[in-house]
């Protein structure tokens, strides 16, 4: 996953992309966007590209006034991305869902997927098989494995306790655990 | 057993401690490290944390720009998160329809004003100029109807171009020095009042109104007239109704008519009396119409028919 350019301590990079100079931006672009562009697909997928471009914009008016570390601006963009998501969930229920949704959340879900060996399993795969999970365990698994987050920066984003946290990771670990283990029964 | 018990069963044949679970989820476990049952998890979300692949950095350039764009345009905000729905093209448009409103509203009250003549003097002579260039005529401060609002028809009528009428401490001044009297007296200073425009001599003549007596010939009776009391005001009161006056007829006995010979000859000269009152009022007075100037000696005849 892309990081800050140690070269660079995140400080310097952040008050230059406070004046809007290119260089900083794209440093920034290159730690959170990848991450970012995962968690939108893994949670909405045919949406994912326009929400991470209203992310951006959202963070281009935050950014000048925004105080803190990588990490906190990490936090930042994801917190950003979860309302967008949410907004978008509530704009989807609203009309009629697409066969392409459909598709793609089966499709990503099983199927090929879960015949893979796991050795061989792609980023892509191993997001569908996160996304697979509930809801609230998948978005605690996503934030902490692809956004980088710890428990408290995950309660904060998805309005919950860390204790709640804690207990939601630790039931999606188990869940993937023995769902990959019935499959290696059944095969 | 249904499938959803079978879940739980291997859920509980795979113990997880939370420090492990931490280790697991934060990408610092190794496949092999991780305890039974979880070397496959751990590689999955090893997968899933992998570095960015060239197609994820692809829109690193448009969204850059976007960005730099965006920061360039706008100050910092105080939010993190614009409120939905206004954006701010929006409340910009929103602002300058309300300032659209406000000046086109000062502007619309400004030009009532002027036309109404009610600005303050340099203001309205900026106003009369500005409106004057867009064929408005509104009238200067320093116009007549500006100093006697009474009169505010004559500023637009076809006299505009008279001389202004001299103030009143000048027609007072007139009043007060002129070696004129009676008739003379008073039209010198109504035609000093208007401006040249009062024919009150002319009408003060004898032979401007044949049909009633003139105030100085009345006066003039007053004055040489041997008669007395009652008897002089007979005459006066005769010769100022053309001899349609009974007064001399009905005699001491007839009260009212005595007192109203009386009220002729004791103000004597009445003339002389109304003549300076019509001179003084229209001195001391900048309101000297035409009607009122002339009046100045028919009046006195009036009263005396009465």
């Amino acid at each position: 996953m892309g990081a800050v350019d140690p070269e660079h301590p995140f400080d310097v990079v952040l008050a230059a992309a406070r004046t809007g100079a290119e260089w900083a931006l794209a440093e920034i672009f290159r730690d959170i966007h990848p991450r970012l562009i995962r968690y939108l697909r893994a949670r909405d997928p045919a949406e994912a590209e326009d929400l991470a471009s209203e992310v951006w914009l959202d963070l281009a008016a935050a950014l000048p006034s925004f105080e803190g570390d990588d990490r906190s601006l990490r936090a930042l963009a994801f917190t950003i991305a979860r309302r967008r998501l949410v907004d978008q969930r509530r704009r989807a229920r609203r009309r009629p869902t697409g066969p392409l949704l459909t598709d793609q959340a089966s499709a990503l879900a099983g199927g090929d997927v879960e015949e893979e060996a796991m050795e061989a399993i792609s980023t892509r795969a191993a997001l569908a098989r996160i996304a697979a999970l509930p809801p609230d365990q998948a978005d605690v698994v996503l934030l902490r494995v692809i956004a980088g987050l710890g428990v408290d920066e995950v309660a904060t984003i998805l309005d919950k306790r860390p204790g709640a946290i804690r207990a939601l990771q630790h039931r999606a670990l188990r869940r993937l655990a023995s769902m990959h283990a019935r499959k290696t029964v059944t095969t | 057993m249904t499938p959803w018990d079978d879940l739980l069963d291997e859920m509980r044949r795979l113990p997880l401690d939370p420090d492990t679970a931490d280790r697991l989820l934060s990408g610092n476990m190794e496949p092999d490290d991780a305890p039974p049952g979880y070397a496959d998890v751990a590689r999955l979300l090893r997968a899933a944390a992998t570095w960015a692949t060239p197609g994820e950095l692809a829109a690193e350039r448009e969204v850059v720009a976007l960005v730099a764009r965006r920061m360039g345009s706008s100050p910092a905000p105080a939010r993190v998160v614009p409120r939905p729905g206004r954006s701010f093209a929006r409340r910009t448009r929103g602002r300058l329809k309300v300032g659209a409103v406000v000046v086109a509203g000062f502007l619309m009250a400004t030009t009532g004003l002027a036309m109404a003549g009610a600005l303050p003097g340099a203001a309205q002579n900026i106003a009369s100029e500005v409106l004057q260039r867009i064929g408005i005529s509104v009238p200067r401060s320093d116009s007549p109807s500006g100093v006697h609002p009474g009169n505010s028809g004559q500023s637009s009528g076809g006299e505009s171009n008279a001389p202004a009428a001299p103030p009143g401490a000048h027609i007072s001044q007139i009043a007060k020095t002129t070696t004129a009297i009676g008739v003379d007296k008073g039209a010198e200073i109504s035609t000093a009042a208007s401006g040249g425009r009062s024919r009150a001599s002319q009408k003060g003549t004898a032979s401007s109104r044949p049909s009633s007596t003139h105030g100085s010939a009345l006066s003039q009776i007053a004055k040489t007239t041997t008669a007395i009391g009652v008897d002089k005001g007979a005459e006066i009161s005769t010769a100022a109704s053309g001899g349609k006056s009974q007064t001399g007829q009905h005699g001491k006995a007839n009260g009212g008519s005595n007192q109203s010979g009386h009220s002729g000859g004791s103000g004597g000269p009445p003339a002389t009396a109304g003549s300076k009152a019509k001179g003084g009022s229209g001195g001391t007075s900048t309101h000297a119409h035409e009607g009122h100037a002339g009046a100045g000696a028919g009046k006195v005849a009036r009263r005396h028919e009465h």
